[in-house]
């Protein structure tokens, strides 16, 4: 569908300072991506770390991007010239000849160039583009080119931009083409369509615009999907395609074909009228649990931002590009294929629509508005533009823009915008409807007032999910196609079976009704003070495994004794920037408050390939699971680590919390968390500020080899959390999810539970307490094992307390002892929870 | 006393060089902030410390070999336009002492009248421009005219002529570098890039006198 690509110029930027050079780097590779080899020789000195320019250096630039089409070389100022005119005579004669010194203002003329460049325009003409690229500025701010300054245009000769377009048409033959075509979809060209001729035009380097001849309207470009919406057109318009560029004939024909193809039987999209939808149907279970009630949508407008300025408007677009990357990411990490998938690719479209991103940019750089205030005003603009017009399938894309528009705000601006109660609004508990919950969301959420979620989008392993199960909410994901995006006022879901009912009839909710009771009445009632106390009088605490202030609560409320393990990745995750120690403290505290007097124990940040946080910058690796995770990850990010130490520290005043580390290998690396622990108490005390002292030191059991030398470790741990999820994963060699690999995913296999036993055993010894706070404590059946191998403390979710307690109620504790030693020399895991069944019948 | 240089004399003028603009280092910083970016002093003592530690560690073979060395150590190291123009300066002085094992003066006078041409061509800066051609430039003629004299008089008399160009730049306006931004105010201030050059033809003509 392509014609072959064209050797592209590359472009060399000489400049005094290394730092200049990088950044005008960034904003010509925005234009451009990687197409346009970019080098720069900038500095002087071994590393090139002061001010100045080096000759060598350009020669080594300009023959390391050296191609066919050559080079254009900019400089900033002063020596600049005189080196790059140096380095023109120490080349190499046949790669010099390919050169091209231009005078254009550094950084307008690198971007200008590499836009250009990167369309495989010759070497002249993307020097003539730079040159050139002072005329936009001038022409802003309404200063006619000064007779010294270096003449943009010549009086009476054509204009840069046409003899460009001149020397392109030279170089590639045809430059334009035209077609007509009729569109026949029933729904007009709606956003689905039009993301498609984005995508397909975007695939040819002519640029090609439409125009609607029935209506009389445009043309509009054929890369802004608001532009093409904004023609209104509906079934039966005739509609012209029109393109310029090397490869306009190519373009045209592919483009008319596309509209001609849209039939709007494969089109059609999800009907706007609940009537027309099936009222039930399955989605993807997501959490245990039945619910019906009032249908409330989480309607989430955009947030309000203060409109911020900025002095920095480069800086600020290129956060913007980086939160429009990262939301791509989360788009296509969200889903695939199906209607899901389909609308994935619409708001895809969008996150490169010009109409949009071009728009914020230009706010950023004509306005210096920061990028979130210039984000949500182009969002907000295309949205009403969807939104004033009359068709209903283009008006309901009013709604993609707002979700797009939400997501990038959300990574601009940090933690969840909206307040608890802007997530449930008040009136009676109500079962929720949202597209695509975060985690941040989902840990605001109440089960008190929120009966059940059903998540349009999402899925069954989203942190969000995590969090629901936690807080013992019913939920179900990946139900966009039984549920209406708009519409319904009574919503049912069985987050078991992952049925769904919308406007279910007097005797369906009759049934439900029933269903929720049995299930309820399946489930023991909380146990008293998170104590279970076996029947020989030994005393078992229950603690919770929490990740927010929603999920504590609950927590709480199940009774439990402790917080077992605060994970405190959702603090960091879905943004750009990591939380400050305030943004950290205040989190902390909102959970240290509602278990004030218990125990809390802070999981430090548990990151990693398989939890990527953007900020971080980590490295792509082959097999995350084995790579710098953990507390791998925060000894080599000493900044992040530290900041988290005193958070903690500062927000645990008062309480008794403890801190544990993720991943640990060896008593080194304690030994350097212990450091910096005792470095951040120190700077705390000397500055007066009150904090959480002394705060035991433990180590969470992931590594088998911490497990195999925990009598070793035990001399620098205060104590041990043994983390059974990963412990099993890596003792057994099977990754975690593996679908062929489901009989290895059990802490019960008798390898598992032998390290378990060495803990125990180690932990005995020297005296240092010993809990289990992986899934395995959750399972009543491992949780009687686990008992039996001597371990008194378990931590888990707070929906599992109940379960456990009641499995360990009147146990007795040689019995449980017995069947563990029995389940030590058994082969399988599926023989090692026989033994504990058998116990459980003697 | 001696009526030509071999590598050993050119490189214990260079030696010597690299030791004054040294010592020299905040005089020409202090000159340069008056009217330039105040990078001067600090650029040229970099570099031709860097040039003597080029040549301590492999001694070149014959002079054009030692200024192609000079040429590119100061292109390299020296940052500032003076590296370009000082290290055009010596690569076209490479190319007049090729095949000579020793310079006299008129081909020291040969050499520098290249390597004048070839900064006047980088730098396209004219006398009175108020830079170092101010300085270079009477230095060649004094050079030339001087060539039947013994070699340590010529030299003193280059030098001479430097010193004299040298101060001839104060009353100037600068016409090129960035001193040039400054228009009318860049009067009154005695070039740098001037005074570098004559620091090194007096470091020549000292060498030359023993």
């Amino acid at each position: 569908m392509t014609v072959p690509q064209p050797p592209r110029v590359a472009l060399v930027l000489v400049s005094h300072s290394r730092a200049l050079a990088e950044a005008t780097a960034v904003l010509a590779r925005q234009m451009t991506g990687d197409t346009v080899a970019i080098a720069i020789a900038a500095g002087s000195g071994p590393d090139g770390g002061e001010l100045g320019t080096d000759a060598t250096a350009i020669v080594d630039a300009v023959t390391a991007v050296d191609g066919p089409a050559g080079t254009v070389v900019l400089m900033d100022l002063g020596s600049a010239l005189l080196s790059a005119d140096l380095a023109l005579e120490l080349l190499d004669p046949d790669v010099a000849a390919r050169v091209t010194l231009t005078a254009a203002p550094f950084v307008e003329g690198a971007v200008a160039a590499a836009a250009l460049a990167g369309t495989g325009a010759p070497r002249e003409a993307v020097a003539r583009e730079a040159r050139a690229a002072l005329g936009p500025k001038a022409e802003h701010l309404g200063e006619a080119a000064e007779a010294d300054t270096p003449p943009v245009t010549t009086a009476g000769a054509p204009s840069p931009a046409d003899a460009v377009a001149d020397q392109a048409s030279a170089d590639h033959g045809r430059t334009v083409g035209t077609a007509e075509a009729v569109i026949r979809d029933s729904a007009g060209l709606h956003a689905r369509p039009a993301a498609r001729l984005v995508a397909l035009a975007a695939g040819f380097t002519a640029t090609a615009t439409l125009t609607d001849l029935t209506r009389g309207t445009g043309p509009a470009p054929l890369t802004s999907m608001v532009a093409l919406a904004r023609l209104g057109v509906r079934a039966g318009d005739r509609l012209r395609v029109a393109a310029s560029g090397p490869d306009a004939e190519a373009a045209v024909a592919a483009l008319a074909a596309a509209i001609e193809s849209f039939t709007g039987t494969g089109d059609t999209p999800p009907p706007l009228h609940p009537k027309e939808v099936t009222p039930s149907g399955r989605a993807i279970p997501v959490a245990p649990g039945v619910a019906l009630g009032p249908l409330v949508r989480l309607d989430r407008a955009l947030p309000d931002v203060p409109e911020r300025r900025t002095d920095d408007p480069a800086g600020e677009t290129a956060r913007l590009a980086a939160a429009i990357a990262t939301a791509r990411t989360m788009l296509g990490a969200a889903g695939r294929g199906g209607t899901a998938g389909d609308i994935l690719a619409v708001q895809g479209a969008l996150l490169d629509d010009p109409a949009i991103v071009g728009r914020a940019e230009a706010l950023i750089g004509t306005e210096r508005r920061d990028a979130a205030s210039a984000w949500r005003a182009a969002v907000a603009e295309a949205a009403a533009a969807y939104g004033a017009l009359d068709d209903p399938y283009l008006k309901a894309r009013e709604a993609d823009v707002h979700d797009i528009g939400r997501a990038v705000l959300r990574l601009l601006v940090g933690a969840a915008p909206a307040g608890a109660e802007g997530l449930r609004p008040g009136g009676p508990p109500a079962v929720l409807v949202v597209d695509d919950l975060a985690p941040s969301e989902a840990a605001q959420l109440d089960p008190a007032t929120v009966l059940g979620v059903i998540d349009r989008r999402g899925g069954p392993t989203s942190h969000a999910a995590i969090l629901l199960r936690a807080a013992g909410i019913p939920a179900v994901a990946g139900a966009a196609a039984l549920v209406p995006a708009a519409g319904g006022t009574l919503a049912a879901l069985d987050g078991t079976t992952g049925e769904v009912w919308i406007d279910p009839d007097a005797a369906t909710q009759a049934a439900l009704s029933a269903r929720r009771t049995a299930f309820a009445s399946a489930r023991p009632a909380a146990p008293g003070g998170g104590r279970v106390t076996l029947g020989d009088g030994v005393e078992i605490a229950l603690w919770a495994n929490v990740s927010g202030p929603a999920d504590a609560r609950a927590a709480r409320a199940a009774g439990a004794a402790g917080v077992g393990l605060l994970r405190t990745e959702m603090l960091f995750l879905d943004r750009l920037d990591p939380p400050s120690e305030d943004e950290q403290v205040a989190a902390l505290r909102a959970i240290f408050g509602v278990f004030a007097g218990c125990p809390v124990v802070v999981r430090l940040l548990d990151a990693g390939g398989d939890k990527p946080i953007p900020y971080l910058a980590m490295a792509a690796e082959a097999n995350p699971y084995l790579g710098v995770r953990g507390l791998r990850l925060l000894l080599a990010r000493p900044e992040v680590l530290d900041a988290q130490l005193r958070a903690v520290l500062i927000a645990g005043h008062g309480h008794d919390v403890r801190i544990m580390l993720p991943m640990v290998t060896e008593a080194d690396e304690l030994a350097r968390t212990r450091a910096a622990l005792e470095r951040v108490h120190a700077a705390l005390a000397a500055a007066g500020t009150p904090h959480a002292w002394p705060v035991p030191l433990g180590i969470m059991v992931e590594v088998p080899a911490s497990a195999l030398t925990a009598a070793r470790l035990a001399a620098h741990a205060d104590f041990f959390s043994i983390g059974t999820n990963d412990l099993t994963q890596y003792t057994l060699a099977a990754e975690r999810g593996h679908p062929g690999l489901g009989r290895f995913a059990d802490a019960a296999h008798p390898a598992v539970l032998r390290l378990i036993a060495e803990v125990v055993a180690a932990g005995a010894a020297a005296g240092r307490p010993v809990s289990v706070c992986g899934e395995a404590a959750a399972d009543p059946q491992v949780a009687r094992l686990l008992v039996g191998l001597g371990v008194r403390t378990l931590s888990m979710g707070a929906a599992s307390l109940a379960g456990v307690a009641q499995a360990l109620d009147g146990a007795s504790v040689p019995a449980l002892a017995a069947a563990a030693r029995a389940a030590l020399a058994a082969e399988t895991a599926e023989a090692a929870r026989a033994t504990v069944a058998e116990a459980a019948e003697t | 006393m001696t009526d030509s240089l071999d590598v050993a004399a050119l490189t214990a003028w260079l030696d010597r060089a690299a030791a004054v603009l040294e010592r020299e280092k905040a005089r020409l910083t202090e000159l340069d902030a008056a009217i330039g970016d105040s990078d001067h002093g600090v650029n040229m003592a970099r570099g031709f410390s860097a040039v003597a530690a080029k040549l301590a560690g492999a001694p070149p073979a014959d002079p054009a070999a030692l200024f192609k060395t000079v040429g590119m150590t100061l292109i390299s190291t020296v940052g500032g336009a003076a590296g370009p123009l000082y290290g055009t300066l010596f690569l076209q002085a490479a190319g007049k002492a090729t095949g000579k094992p020793t310079l006299d003066a008129p081909a020291l006078a040969e050499c520098l009248k290249a390597g004048l041409a070839g900064i006047v061509q980088r730098g396209k800066a004219e006398p009175g421009d108020k830079t170092m051609v101010d300085a270079l430039g009477p230095a060649v003629a004094a050079l030339d005219a001087a060539a039947g004299a013994p070699l340590p008089q010529a030299l003193a008399a280059a030098a001479a002529a430097a010193e004299a160009g040298m101060a001839a730049t104060i009353p100037l306006v600068a016409r090129k570098g960035r001193a040039s931004y400054l228009g009318e105010r860049s009067a009154g201030h005695q070039d740098p890039g001037a005074t570098s050059s004559f620091l090194l033809l007096k470091a020549l003509a000292d060498t030359a006198a023993g």
